[in-house]
């Protein structure tokens, strides 16, 4: 069997998926908190990138705490998982490329992932690696059939018997 | 991946951020901090108060203090023919709140600034810029260099 039939396998397997889910709606909750609670400090980490004007930066730095946060108990808890799971890559998505620019800019600051204390050290590599990791974990998540029924299409809705003929 | 699970998808994405954009907006409205905090949406320049003028004791008293950062507004030309000890020369026109020396001090440290004399407005504008930078202990040396020569006070040149 060839190496990565066998990692897709593998990430078809319910335990992982939900293992994955309860891992990565924790690491996003834990994230969002302490940007909730200090959206100037988000919004300085964010500008350090360089990337958006600080007047927009500051609007993203108000919302998408709360994206990562509803999203993470979404996985968590399974409900609207399919939407959760889309906006977490959809973020993780953005995260990835922000770093990515900031490395290659050769910029000195750091990540504003979960800790928004500048102290915490500055971005790498290591950085996009755990990132690519969770976004793995969650395209499985999202393409897995953990717990939701899913309205067959091929099958005709039943009529109602007033509508009959 | 079936069209039911995509517009799923895109539906309960949906919801999700216009939740967070409620929630986000509400909260900091409630908190009035972030986009809502007034002292990031208005100038720091109401904030604090005036530059003031002072007399020329206060001045002496003012430069004898170690702590004191004394500022010479004039032409670089004048600064060079003779200046107060200690005093740096910023030529009022050529300040800039985000390059200057000034980024590195604290802002509540004393600032004395002069130019030539009663005649001379340059002081009073770099001051009021500076106040306006954030620092909040401006003072204006306002009989300045030509008080300062008649009182036979020390030159450094």
């Amino acid at each position: 069997m060839n190496p990565f039939r066998a990692v897709i396998s593998l990430m078809k397997r319910r335990e992982i998926i939900f293992i994955a889910r309860m891992v990565i709606g924790t690491i996003f909750v834990a994230a969002a908190i302490p940007k909730i609670a200090d959206p100037k400090a988000f919004a300085l980490a964010i500008a350090n990138y360089k990337l958006i004007p600080p007047s927009v930066g500051l609007v993203v730095a108000t919302v998408m705490p709360w994206t990562e946060l509803l999203a993470g108990l979404g996985i968590i808890t399974g409900y609207y998982i399919r939407g959760s799971a889309f906006s977490l890559i959809g973020l993780l998505v953005i995260f990835i490329i922000a770093i990515l620019t900031g490395i290659l800019r050769n910029l000195d600051i750091s990540c504003g992932c979960f800790s928004l204390d500048p102290s915490v050290g500055r971005i790498g590599w290591h950085k996009i690696a755990e990132n690519f990791l969770m976004l793995v974990f969650l395209i499985a998540v999202y393409l897995s059939p953990t717990g939701i029924r899913e309205p067959d299409s091929s099958v005709p809705k039943p009529r109602h018997p007033k509508n009959m003929p | 991946m079936s069209r039911i699970l995509l517009k799923r998808t895109f539906r309960e994405a949906g919801w999700l951020i216009f939740l967070s954009l409620f929630l986000g907006f509400f909260t900091t409205a409630f908190h009035r901090t972030g986009l809502f905090d007034k002292a990031t949406s208005t100038p720091r320049l109401s904030a604090h108060p005036e530059p003031l003028l002072i007399s020329p004791e206060m001045a002496d008293s003012l430069i004898a203090l170690p702590s004191t950062f004394i500022i010479d507004s004039r032409h670089r030309f004048e600064y060079v023919q003779g200046h107060i000890p200690k005093a740096i020369n910023i030529p009022a026109h050529e300040f800039d709140p985000t390059s200057s020396q000034l980024v590195y001090f604290p802002k509540d440290r004393n600032i004395v600034i002069y130019c030539d004399g009663m005649e001379c407005n340059s002081s009073l504008l770099l001051a009021s810029k500076i106040v306006s930078s954030g620092f909040t202990a401006v003072f204006v040396y306002h009989s300045g260099w030509t008080n300062w020569v008649e009182r036979g006070k020390e030159i450094a040149r």
